[in-house]
């Protein structure tokens, strides 16, 4: 049974359909990104995951259960990081992870999770006094408290800096190793290339791209940049010149390999020498552009 | 229970911690408890300590609790407490049973400053049972039915003005009369019931039962309204 079951989920704010029947599940141990420019649908879908909102239509299930009617069933084995606050400014960084640890049933130790999110020397700091980067650690802390099955990670890493980051990714990696499955939203593409074998691009409440990280990046064409050359191309090379910037030419190919090696063969034929030659396949930021555009 | 007690442990010490707040549950209603009871003589006892406890329910109860979940949910903790294993009713006693118990605490030492005062001690003291349990809840209730068209604290000032003007002038028009002349009209109005339900502990013979229900229907209307306006997280 999957973990995360969504099927032909729409919600709505009055008029507006913020998500516009999406299907996808996710699998026990996977990473799944859900990316998508700013009210493409990412945090009504996981709010509605979270229970905290109900669909128009369709179902969210969890673990087989309904999230908002079961909500006691669930969050036993879920944990949540919402996008934005939920402190009392007042409680402490400690009193706060201790007050969440009482207030759930997963057993766990709340000085590990500050250690692990380098909050340990703020410990005694009122929440309110927190930049905004630790208090996103501090939700992470919470959210990662007692190791839960199911991780909901709403942006877990804005406005962190980069070495902040980083340690949020090695926490999170050593959940995934220990079997947490988790559903994240991000607008770091380098964040879901990074933690993620499974991703969903939405676009106007609806899903535009879905797949492994490697599906996604394969339904794009290579890109194959240099320096404008003095001889023009051959007509088959010609053919794929997608763009040129200022003194470059960019192919695009769905056939990396055997057209790089033509492109090579040809410039060995006359003695030319590609500057600033690069070649890469499709990539998730191609995918992304490509959606959003 | 535990995990109720945890969060009301935790709202203790928030309140203890916001001055405002401190001010308007505990100060205010002890110094305008301690103010009528100043004003207290012979045979009128029973009238003072009503409108104390009135004083203290409308303070300590109804506008802080008004005011504090306005504030959680303004900043966001109502819908990270429901992110959790707390179910509804639990979060909302954990937030509200603090300000219920310090309600409890003022009374019995308002109460104790009366009789210092020379107030004799109550003919029913039992009738001060009934008049804390339902009057607390009234108050929670009606509260929490504010606080569905409170999106701030600072707005609290005004959305409880309503209520609080209310209660006081009903308890006051009931409090004018003799316990025998309460009407049933009397007995529907929120601060009313509570009045005449404490001086009954100070009076011999009186009725119980219709000062109850008063402030079971205002109990239940406050929970219809929470039920159908409430909201957990503010306004998109």
């Amino acid at each position: 049974m999957a973990v995360i079951e969504v099927t032909d989920l729409r919600c709505a704010y009055g008029d507006h359909l913020a998500v516009d029947g999406i299907d996808f599940t996710v699998e026990r141990g996977e990473v799944f990104a859900l990316l998508g420019a700013n009210g493409a649908g990412k945090t009504t879908t996981l709010e509605t995951l979270e229970g905290h909102q109900a669909p128009q239509s369709g179902s969210v299930r969890l673990f087989g259960h309904d999230p908002r009617g079961e909500r006691r069933t669930v969050r036993r084995r879920t944990g949540v990081m919402l996008q934005d606050g939920g402190f009392a400014g007042e409680l402490t960084v400690r009193e706060t992870a201790d007050l969440w640890a009482r207030l759930g049933t997963r057993k766990g130790d709340v000085t590990s999770d500050l250690e692990r999110l380098d909050l340990q020397h703020r410990a005694d700091v009122a929440v309110e006094q927190l930049s905004g980067g630790e208090k996103r650690r501090l939700e992470v802390a919470l959210a990662i408290h007692g190791d839960p099955e199911l991780l909901l990670l709403d942006e877990p890493t804005t406005g962190l800096d980069p070495e902040s980051r980083r340690r949020t990714w090695r926490v999170i990696a050593e959940l995934v190793d220990a079997g947490t499955t988790i559903l994240l939203t991000t607008h770091y593409l380098e964040e879901a290339e990074a933690l993620a074998n499974q991703v969903a691009i939405l676009r106007d409440g609806k899903i535009a791209v879905a797949g492994t990280l490697g599906q996604v990046s394969a339904q794009l064409p290579a890109r194959i940049a240099f320096r404008t050359p003095t001889v023009p191309l051959p007509p088959e090379l010609a053919a794929l010149r997608v763009d040129s910037r200022v003194g470059e030419l960019i192919l695009e190919t769905p056939h990396l390999q055997p057209d790089l090696a033509r492109l090579l063969a040809w410039a060995d034929s006359h003695a030319l020498t590609l500057d600033r030659l690069h070649a890469r396949g499709g990539s998730l930021e191609d995918a992304f552009m490509e959606v959003v555009a | 229970m535990t995990r109720v007690a945890a969060l009301a442990l935790s709202e203790t010490r928030i309140l203890t911690r916001n001055k405002l707040v401190c001010a308007t549950a505990l100060l205010l209603p002890l110094g305008l408890g301690a103010l009528i009871a100043a004003d207290g003589e012979e045979g009128s006892w029973g009238e003072v300590v009503a409108m104390q406890f009135v004083f203290v329910l409308l303070f300590c109860v109804y506008a802080t609790a008004t005011t504090s979940i306005a504030a959680r949910r303004r900043q966001l903790v109502l819908k990270r407490l429901r992110s959790g294993e707390l179910s509804d009713p639990q979060i909302l006693a954990g937030l509200l049973a603090p300000l219920v118990v310090l309600a409890a605490v003022q009374m019995l030492v308002l109460l104790a400053c009366a009789v210092a005062l020379g107030a004799p001690l109550p003919d029913r003291p039992l009738a001060l049972v009934p008049a804390y349990l339902f009057g607390s809840v009234m108050a929670a209730s009606l509260a929490l039915a504010t606080a569905a068209f409170t999106a701030s604290a600072e707005l609290a000032q005004i959305t409880v003005a309503p209520v609080f003007l209310a209660a006081l002038a009903s308890a006051a028009w009931v409090l004018s009369v003799a316990p025998d002349a309460v009407t049933w009209l009397m007995h529907l109005t929120p601060g009313g019931a509570l009045a005449d339900l404490v001086r009954q502990g100070w009076a011999s013979g009186g009725a119980l039962l219709p000062s109850i229900a008063g402030l079971i229907v205002w109990t239940a209307i406050g929970w219809e309204v929470t039920k159908r306006r409430f909201r957990w997280e503010p306004r998109r």
